[in-house]
């Protein structure tokens, strides 16, 4: 069985923004999207957020590298050797 | 007639006792049968044993080893993390973006495109794609004028000004 296809991600653009360039950014932003309307993180839910996604890539890569692990057991010592795993060879004799 | 009953004696003798050699001679080559199939088939056990305690070896070996590549693998995995944290508790982020909003802002655009990448090639695709083309790595002398050079891009969001990005997170 193959893999599940990998992830298509799209790109994030993040703003950041202090109380002195406030009202340029606005500006900026009514140019730029026509309407003032965003989303806003405070940088500790920034930061959050940012450990939440590490935390997903560590579970993803985890839980890739078990599977990995899983397929290289099931693997026969001897390449030449019958596709049967040596432990299920052992037991049935 | 004495002397017939006593060859008839000696005959039945001799009878008797060829009788037991015949006897003896056939019941030995049939032990001899059976111990040599016996042994046969305890060469056979033996070496299927032998086949058997070599194939646990070579199993038991195969599984040491890739319980430590996973368990390296394992660990290797908790890197970003954990080097993300130490980087997050090392800065303070209110500050840097009260000091220098638009350089804050490039080095989180570029942080979060490495991640997507990296995410994306983690999962078996491909990380290399082109960055945005509203991000720009850094110059190393940026000037003012630089940005109308950049005007035959193609440009995903509309009206968008370019920020200068490190990827290095």
């Amino acid at each position: 069985m193959s893999r599940p296809k990998s992830v298509q991600l799209n790109d994030v653009r993040v703003y950041v923004v202090n109380e002195r360039i406030l009202d340029q950014f606005i500006s900026e932003f009514k140019d730029r999207h026509g309407e003032v309307a965003f989303v806003a993180l405070s940088m500790q839910d920034y930061e959050n957020l940012a450990l939440n996604v590490a935390e997903l890539r560590r579970f993803i890569n985890q839980q890739t590298q078990i599977i990995v692990y899983y397929e290289d057991a099931v693997k026969p010592v001897d390449p030449n050797a019958d596709d049967v795993p040596v432990s299920e060879t052992v037991v049935g004799q | 007639m004495l002397k017939v009953y006593a060859l008839i004696f000696i005959l039945g003798i001799l009878g008797t006792f060829a009788y037991g050699a015949k006897y003896y001679y056939d019941s030995t080559q049939a032990t001899i049968a059976t111990l040599r199939e016996n042994n046969a088939q305890l060469e056979v056990a033996v070496q299927t044993s032998e086949e058997s305690i070599k194939n646990l070896q070579a199993d038991m070996q195969k599984f040491q080893e890739l319980n430590s590549k996973l368990q390296k693998d394992l660990a290797q995995a908790e890197a970003y993390g954990d080097e993300l944290q130490g980087k997050l508790n090392r800065m303070d982020l209110v500050q840097d973006a009260i000091k220098d909003a638009k350089t804050l802002e490039g080095k989180m655009n570029g942080a979060t495109a490495k991640l997507w990448r990296g995410i994306i090639e983690d999962t078996g695709g491909d990380g290399s794609r082109p960055l945005p083309d509203w991000l720009q790595p850094v110059q190393p002398e940026p000037r003012a004028g630089d940005q109308s050079s950049d005007q035959d891009r193609k440009d995903n969001s509309a009206n968008s000004e370019p920020t200068q990005v490190s990827t290095a997170q």
